[in-house]
This record gives C-alpha cells, sequence and structure tokens, in this order.
C-alpha cells in the first residue's frame, strides 16, 4: 500500500509538469489549429533562465556574465516573462505570416523553430548539464530536500510545492478563460476566427495572449523541473514536450481541463507501468496509451465533453 | 495582416537563418574535422613529434643519438569523441617530456606521431597501416574505442607491430594474438571485482542494481550480479533506465521496497547524480556505489550533498597518496587550466612508460624485442597501479576505489583486497 501510494506521488508528481506544458500545446491549438513544436525549447530556456537569475555569475557565450542572484519565487517568473516575451516574438515571426498559409508550412516553421532554439541555446550555455542551485526554504541544513512522510511513503517540499502551484494556476486559467472578457474573446476566436474579428475581437491579440499564456506555463514547468531535477541542458526539453503533446491528444487537444487530466494521467500510468509492468519499457507506455487512444476515442478524455475549444 | 509581404520575408530570412545556422552547425564540424585531420595527417606524417614540450627537448637530442623510440598516438583526435583523444594526448605529452628529459629510452629520443581514428573502425583500419609501413614506429599505444581497438589490431598482430590500449574494455580484443596488449580491465572483470568489494570487503549483503541501457552499463550489471550472487550476496532489486532520462523515482521506489543495504549503479555521471538525489529524496540511506563511469569531477558538480559518501570505481586515482601519482597531476594541472587528469590520461601515460621499461629491460629499440620483453617482465608499478600481464595480454590490476569527501574525490578507507 505504501508502495502503491509513493508510486502515485511519483506519477502525480512528474503529471504536473507535463500538464503544465500540455497547457500550451492545447491553447495555442484550439485557437490556431498549430502545434508549437517549440514549446520544449520554450520550457528549456525557462529552467536557463531561472538558473540565470539565482545565480551570481554564469557562463552565457563563453563569457562570465554576472547575474542577480534572486530568490527561486522571484526568479521564475521573470523566466516566465522573458519566455512569454519569446513566445509572442516566435509566433510574429514564424506563424503569423503564415497564418493563412496551409498548415503544414506553419508546422514546418515550429519545427525550424525548434531547431534553432535548442542551437541557440547551445551556443548561449553550452552542451553539457547545468547545476540547478538548491532552493534554501525546500533544502535541509545537511543539503538534502524537505520532506514530509505520508503512512511510509515519502514526498518532499518541493514536490508538494509543484503540485499546489500546478493545481493553482489550472484553476486560476480555467477562472481566466471561463469568466473573463478576454478568455470569451479566446473561446470565440477558437470556434470562429473570422466571425468573431466581425464582433469586433482583436483576434491577433487574443492569438497573442494565448501565446504569452502558453509561453509562460512552459516556463513555470521548466522551472520547477529543473528544480526537481537539479539541472537544466539545451536538449532537455524534447521528451517532456513531446509526453506534454501526447498528454494534450490525451486529454483532447484544445482542452483546457482536458490537459491538465491528460498530463497527470500520463505521469500515473508511466510511474505505475514501471512499477508494475518493468521499467525498460517505461517510455513505451505513453506511446501505447496514446495509439490506443487513437484507435477507441480519437477526441481524447475530454475532447467531445465541452464543446468550445478553448 | 499589415505588411504581408514583409513579415513574409522577415520569416524567410529567419528560415534561411535558421537552417544556415544548421547547416552551418555541421559545416562547422566538417570544417574543423579536416583543418584538424590535415593537422593530424601533418603529424602523422612528420618524423618527429610536434607536441611543445618534446619539441623543446630536440636540444638535448644531441645526447640521444641511439634508435628514435617512436610510436603511434592513435585515438579519436577529432570529431565527437576528441575530448577522449584530448586527453590521451595530454597523457602522453607528459610521458614524452619526462622521458626525454632523462636522456630518452635505451639513448634513443621519445616521440610519437598521432594517428585519427575518429573512434571509428573505418578510419582506425587506415590509421593501423600507416603505421606498420613506418619501419621505425616501435608500437603502437591506443586505440581508444573496441570497435577501432579490434579492427586495427587485426592489422597490427598480423604485422608484428605492438599495441597497447589504454582504454579497449572489449574481452574479445586480446583474443587477437600475441601482439595486442591492454592496460584497463573488462567490464567483466571490473563487475566481478566490484562485487567481491561489495561483499567482502564492504560486508554488504542486500543489494540492489540499477543500469543504464548501455552495452558498458548492462554488460558491467549482469558481470556483477552473478558475482554478487557466487560471493554469497542476495541480489534485492535491479533496474534499468534510458541513458538521457532525468526521472527515476518510478525505478528507485521499485529497488527501495528490497531495503538494499548497497546500491551499484552502473552507467555514467550525468544520470547517476540525479539518481544519488532521488534515492536521498526518498530516505534511501543505502551506500551508493558508482561503476568507472562516475569517477569525475562533474559528479560532485551535479550531484551536490547527495553523492556525498558515495564509493566510486576508478582505473585511476588522482588523489592517491604517491609522489608518482602527484608528480603526474601537478604536471597535468599546470598544462591543462588546472583540470585534474581523467583515467584516459593517467592510462595513456602508463602505457608510454611502461613499454619504455620494456624496451629497457630489452635493451634495444626493437620491434619484436619489445614485444617479448612485455611478456615476460614483473609487475610494473604505473600511476594508475601496479600493471601485470596475464598470458593473454590482459592486464591484472587492482582495482581503485574513491570517495566522494568535501566536495573532491578522494581515496577511499577501505580498498578491494
Amino acid at each position: 500500500m505504501d508502495y502503491l501510494i509513493q508510486q502515485l506521488l511519483n506519477g502525480l508528481m512528474l503529471g504536473s509538469l507535463y500538464a503544465l506544458i500540455a497547457v500550451g500545446y492545447t491553447m495555442v491549438y484550439g485557437i490556431i489549429e498549430l502545434i508549437n513544436f517549440a514549446f520544449g525549447e520554450l520550457f528549456m530556456f525557462g529552467a536557463f533562465i531561472s538558473i540565470a537569475m539565482m545565480v551570481d555569475s554564469m557562463a552565457i557565450f563563453g563569457q562570465q556574465v554576472n547575474f542577480p542572484g534572486l530568490h527561486f519565487l522571484l526568479a521564475v517568473p521573470i523566466a516566465m516573462a522573458v519566455v512569454a516575451g519569446m513566445g509572442v516574438a516566435i509566433d510574429r515571426i514564424a506563424y503569423r505570416p503564415l497564418r493563412n498559409a496551409p498548415r503544414l508550412a506553419a508546422l514546418i516553421s515550429a519545427i525550424g523553430m525548434s531547431i534553432l532554439l535548442q542551437n541557440v541555446a547551445q551556443a548561449m550555455f553550452g552542451s553539457s548539464q547545468v547545476f540547478f542551485p538548491d532552493i534554501g526554504m525546500f533544502t535541509s541544513d545537511n543539503g538534502l530536500p524537505k520532506y514530509i512522510t505520508v503512512s511510509n511513503a515519502q514526498i518532499t517540499y518541493l514536490q508538494i510545492f509543484v503540485v499546489a502551484v500546478t493545481v493553482a494556476a489550472m484553476l486560476i486559467l480555467n477562472f481566466f478563460v471561463q469568466r473573463t472578457r478576454i478568455g470569451r474573446a479566446m473561446r470565440a476566436a477558437a470556434q470562429d476566427k473570422s466571425t468573431s474579428a466581425l464582433m469586433g475581437v482583436n483576434v491577433n491579440r487574443v492569438i497573442a495572449i494565448t501565446f504569452i499564456i502558453g509561453s509562460a506555463m512552459g516556463a513555470l514547468a521548466g522551472g520547477m523541473y529543473g528544480a526537481i531535477y537539479h539541472f537544466a541542458k539545451p536538449d532537455m526539453g524534447f521528451i517532456p514536450g513531446l509526453k506534454a503533446f501526447i498528454a494534450a491528444v490525451l486529454g483532447g487537444i484544445g482542452n483546457i481541463p482536458g490537459a491538465f487530466l491528460g498530463g497527470i494521467t500520463l505521469g500515473v500510468i508511466e510511474s505505475l507501468g514501471s512499477a508494475y509492468i518493468s521499467s525498460e519499457y517505461r517510455d513505451a507506455f505513453a506511446f501505447v496509451i496514446l495509439i490506443l487512444l487513437l484507435i477507441f476515442k480519437p477526441s481524447g478524455l475530454l475532447g467531445s465533453h465541452i464543446s468550445e475549444k478553448a | 495582416m499589415k505588411l504581408p509581404r514583409y513579415l513574409v520575408l522577415v520569416l524567410a530570412v529567419v528560415m534561411i537563418f535558421g537552417v544556415v545556422a544548421l547547416v552551418g552547425c555541421g559545416d562547422d564540424d566538417t570544417a574543423t574535422d579536416e583543418t584538424e585531420d590535415t593537422t593530424a595527417t601533418e603529424d602523422t606524417g612528420a618524423t618527429e613529434d610536434t607536441s611543445g614540450e618534446a619539441t623543446d627537448s630536440t636540444d638535448e637530442a644531441a645526447a640521444m643519438d641511439g634508435a628514435p623510440f617512436k610510436f603511434g598516438l592513435a585515438g579519436p583526435m577529432t570529431g565527437q569523441y576528441a575530448n577522449y583523444g584530448t586527453s590521451h594526448k595530454a597523457g602522453a605529452d607528459i610521458a614524452i617530456a619526462e622521458l626525454n628529459a632523462n636522456g630518452g629510452v635505451n639513448g634513443g629520443e621519445a616521440s610519437y606521431t598521432t594517428g585519427d581514428d575518429l573512434g571509428d573502425p573505418k578510419e582506425a583500419v587506415l590509421v593501423a597501416q600507416k603505421f606498420i609501413d613506418d619501419s621505425e614506429m616501435l608500437f603502437v599505444n591506443g586505440h581508444m574505442f573496441s570497435g577501432a581497438t579490434i579492427a586495427a589490431g587485426q592489422n597490427y598482430n598480423g604485422a608484428g607491430l605492438t599495441m597497447v590500449s589504454p582504454s579497449a574494455t572489449n574481452p574479445d580484443i586480446t583474443d587477437l594474438g600475441k601482439y595486442i596488449w591492454r592496460i584497463c580491465m573488462t567490464d567483466a572483470v571490473q563487475g566481478e571485482g566490484l562485487a567481491n568489494y561489495s561483499v567482502n570487503d564492504l560486508g554488504m549483503t542486500k543489494i540492489a542494481i540499477i543500469h543504464d541501457d548501455s552495452d558498458y552499463g548492462r554488460g558491467l550489471a549482469d558481470a556483477y550480479e552473478e558475482a554478487v550472487v557466487a560471493a554469497g550476496g542476495e541480489i534485492v532489486g535491479r533496474e534499468q533506465y534510458t541513458t538521457g532520462d532525468a526521472d527515476f523515482n518510478s525505478q528507485l521506489t521499485n529497488i527501495r521496497q528490497g531495503e538494499p543495504e548497497l546500491l551499484f549503479m552502473s552507467g555514467y555521471y550525468p544520470e547517476g547524480s540525479k539518481i544519488a538525489q532521488q534515492a536521498r529524496a526518498l530516505q534511501m540511506d543505502a551506500q551508493f556505489l558508482g561503476s568507472d563511469g562516475y569517477a569525475a569531477d562533474e559528479l560532485i558538480e551535479l550531484g551536490g550533498a547527495s553523492v556525498d559518501g558515495m564509493l566510486v570505481s576508478t582505473f585511476f586515482d588522482y588523489s592517491k597518496d604517491d609522489p608518482k601519482v602527484q608528480a603526474f597531476v601537478e604536471e597535468f594541472k599546470s598544462n591543462n587550466d588546472d583540470a585534474n587528469p581523467d583515467w584516459f590520461a593517467a592510462n595513456s601515460y602508463d602505457v608510454i612508460m611502461l613499454v619504455a621499461e620494456a624496451a629497457r629491460q630489452a635493451g634495444s629499440n626493437d620491434r619484436d624485442a619489445i614485444n617479448e620483453a612485455l611478456g615476460t617482465m614483473d609487475t610494473y608499478s604505473g600511476i594508475s597501479g601496479d600493471i601485470t600481464f596475464d598470458e593473454n595480454g590482459d592486464v591484472v590490476k587492482p582495482l581503485s576505489i574513491v570517495v566522494v569527501r568535501d566536495g573532491a574525490l578522494a581515496t577511499a578507507d577501505v580498498q578491494p583486497q
């Protein structure tokens, strides 16, 4: 029983991170029907910028650059803001000119962006791993993480923090999309861009906001992922990005609660799969689930449940 | 959608930039390869070593009028594995400088020519041919990777040119013939040595294993598991992960079920540092034991407090309290920006010093005499440990165990008996 609880907690934590990146995929897809493959790289930049804000100095393009050495709780929001700006810029440069082009063109552009960003990161930060500093409030005096014990299962403060932040972010986001004016504009644009434009919705602005939110969520996930696993590295976004994409499809792409559900489900399945079947096939579980889902319920878990796509 | 043409243009420029950046990267690699290849070819073509220190010593060459002590230095000098070749060369440079400062070998000046095999068996064969055709060449220090070593080794053995590999661990290599030697232990031998260390020297009975999915990681784990059971220990868990993974909580939760006293990690430090962190976060208090892939200062840099007290197997202990070792470390640091030498540099140095000793015992700088002497010489005490060859040309050498202490790798209190 303790064993099951521990594996569920492991899965919940992993799933939260998938869910945060999946939100970006799902929101952008909901509005412009584009899979923005660059989210994995924005996630990676989120981790790197968080590190940069937390350390006193760090090598950028081979030069030692001084940084402010801020607290984690301040560093991550800064990373989110910077990455949100990057997200908007990517949309402006690589996707907006292709808005009315065939969808394949935008997809190729997205893949190009992803590779470009990875190369830029490699040039900036080098290709080896960079250590993510310990966070004082989550680390005990002996340098190991603080934790609590729930019926013999261990969970660290940081893991609790990650799950709590994810849940809070999802609730705020849901409120934003369902209850605010901009949220309403988003949902309208998702259903029909040209008609909502005729009704006075500034569609490009709505899309820009979507990119801001999606990218900021990716950066938040990146910062927390870096903190948990203590590293950042230019290709770190590839696998989590792919898993998040699966999570988004699993939950029903275009659906925000779906992304959350999909992320958590995927994390838990991976954990239980490696616990009870075999850890050698861990990565395969995600893809097996994806294939089964596409065969039996192509719209995803919540895909047909809610009619609007945002 | 104002100025769509302008935006399309911007996009086009960005895409072209992206493509150029990508292709550029590839080109860069190729360009570097080519330039360095040329250098390497020049090295190979030149009759004298081109390394700074050895060139300095040509001033003293007047005193060294015997047959030259010349050898080939083979390994990946350029390309994606160039860092191994760099270490290989750094170790060799120190050996050459030391030999020549002491009047060479049998009165002959020590020098080497590099052969760049890129870690690729096809290239290795070409390098082998070049070395074999050079009649002054006494032996080859290399190759480094098992695949390249097997391919080139067949040619060396056929031509009667001695080859001593500092680092190729595949068991089949020394079966190629009597001219083929190595001074690193095979994965099977290391696995068995570590198992005996765990059970007999550390007194651990409940042991768990976590390993990566490479031939190295799995092969070592297999040998270890078998030997632990043979030594009377119990394997209470064994898990695998994919190289490049970051989350090991599921595997570690499985392992924790068995309540191991010792967790053996077979793989490389980038994952190892995270395994240690996550295991400690799960409140596992088992002793950690890492394979030689963990023996790097980066393990400590990335692992932080969680790797404190971790035992690591290594082929070279840079903190060993031995004047030979410390002199080498000192020299290496002054040549290499204060970095600690890795075992590739140490083994390369040992290969040269070992063969130089064999040449002295043979009394002449002659291919066959040297090969003969390698087989008959007594234990050679190198910086990587005491080296003795078995009849197969494999090394008989004790394992070194280091421990993470105060942010560095230090000699462990308990050494394998």
